[in-house]
């Protein structure tokens, strides 16, 4: 696994060099600044596994080299680790709303140190095995798809790491609202390999849309699954939102109708809170809030007539 | 070959260099940090002082516990905290800072008292 280590303060790097050869990993380059990250990470050949990136370096900082290496093809598959000194949690937010996949706190603790690039390592070998994959993969109904091409979407794994960091009191603040798509393996079936993620980018996007002017995170956990995070105040509107999903999933059919597609039927959960002396683990309340979800009775979303057709079909 | 937890004496020996080189270089950095205190004692407001403060204190608090001296992270921690939200006035980051670099010094004589 090929790694770069960013940070501003030589002694640091050297140290996180060691730290990492001492875990068994040995192909680190260090930068000590956003632009000479940028630079060589977009010359390297082949590119890097994995970045660590301090986020308060003079000049560009750590969160907007996050940004810039997510929104380049080159470095954007790889994961980002952010590590500083600062616990501000507005770090915290800036950084995995850019892409970051974790964050580590300074001092360095090995164990940690461990447990994030185990993580990261399984990310590497998981995008490695796609990149040797010939062409676009094709995506299964079980895969947590990562869709941050659309606007406000994270990667679910970056999002449970997330709501961790935040812990209790910040969850106090958040709203979960899950999402669930109940007919996706037909939504799938009905579509080239290929372009089964445009049928949730889709999704994503008109989410994105009904929820316009609410700060949101929102991430696709597979199986069907969106789960969103959003301020508890000024609060949620869910009939407004039922009713404008409901409208777009609408046009949406229309279009697919069109196409001879699928249209994607989407049950919407209730805003599940979490309560500051919960015993359960923060990350609970994203499973519980999809789970929600699924059990909803209302569909929203007409079937399409290639839904009726191929339901016909198959009855 | 993926991460493992490793604590052989070669990684040790490493970090144990780091550290003493650490060490080497806290000298500097008591001089830097007493240079933009009298800066600072001249003019109270000299923005370019506080910055340089807060970037070393942030620096210190990164590095310093790596390296076992915990009090030393957490000092600059709270100076650097302290600066970044706007709330120390001069008054009360003097005494800090001073215990700071109180603190650095006592590391320096424990370690030329070792060797």
């Amino acid at each position: 696994m090929k790694i770069l280590v960013v940070d501003d303060d030589p002694m640091f790097t050297e140290l996180m060099v060691a730290e990492l050869a001492a875990i068994g990993l040995y192909n680190v380059d260090v930068a000590h600044s956003g632009f000479d990250a940028l630079e060589r990470a977009l010359t390297e050949s082949p590119g890097y596994d994995c970045f660590l990136l301090d986020i308060e370096m003079p000049g560009m900082d750590g969160v907007e080299l996050c940004d810039r290496f997510k929104s380049n093809p080159v470095t954007q598959a790889a994961p980002i680790i952010m590590v500083s000194a600062s616990a501000a949690l507005g770090h915290v937010d800036d950084a995995f709303s850019k892409g970051a996949t974790d964050y580590l706190n300074k001092p360095l603790h090995r164990r940690e140190l461990l447990g994030r690039m185990r993580m990261v390592e399984t990310l590497a070998r998981r995008q490695a095995e796609q990149n040797s994959a010939q062409g676009t993969p094709a995506i299964d109904v079980g895969d947590p798809v990562n869709l941050s091409d659309a606007s406000s979407c994270i990667d679910y794994l970056a999002m449970q790491n997330y709501v961790l960091k935040l812990g209790s009191l910040r969850m106090y603040n958040l709203i979960a609202l899950g999402l669930h798509i109940s007919n996706l393996p037909d939504v799938f079936a009905g579509r080239e390999p290929v372009a089964r993620k445009d049928a949730l980018v889709d999704v994503a996007e008109i989410i994105v849309e009904c929820l316009t002017g609410v700060e949101i995170m929102m991430s696709y956990a597979g199986h069907g699954d969106f789960v969103i995070l959003l301020p508890r105040v000024p609060g949620y509107d869910p009939e407004t939102f039922t009713y404008q999903m409901n409208c777009e999933l609408d046009m949406l059919a229309e279009w697919c109708r069109n196409a001879s597609e699928i249209a994607p039927v989407v049950r919407v959960g209730n805003p599940i809170y979490r309560n500051l002396l919960s015993f359960k683990s923060p990350d609970d309340i994203l499973r519980a809030a999809m789970d929600d979800a699924r059990a909803a009775k209302q569909c929203l979303g007409r079937p399409s007539a290639a839904e009726t057709n191929f339901r016909a079909v198959a009855e | 070959m993926g991460p493992q937890a490793c604590n052989t004496p070669p990684f040790d020996r490493r970090l144990n260099l780091l550290r003493q080189r650490f060490l080497g270089g806290l000298v500097p950095r008591v001089l830097l940090l007493e240079q933009q205190c009298n800066l600072l004692r001249k003019n109270e407001s000299d923005g370019e002082a506080l910055q340089a403060i807060r970037s070393e204190c942030h620096k210190l608090a990164g590095v310093s516990a790596s390296f076992g001296f915990h009090d030393i992270g957490a000092m600059a921690g709270q100076i650097d905290i302290g600066l970044s939200s706007g709330s120390l006035t001069w008054k009360e980051l003097e005494p800090q800072l001073e215990n700071l670099m109180d603190i650095m010094e006592l590391h320096l004589e424990n370690a030329f008292d070792e060797t």
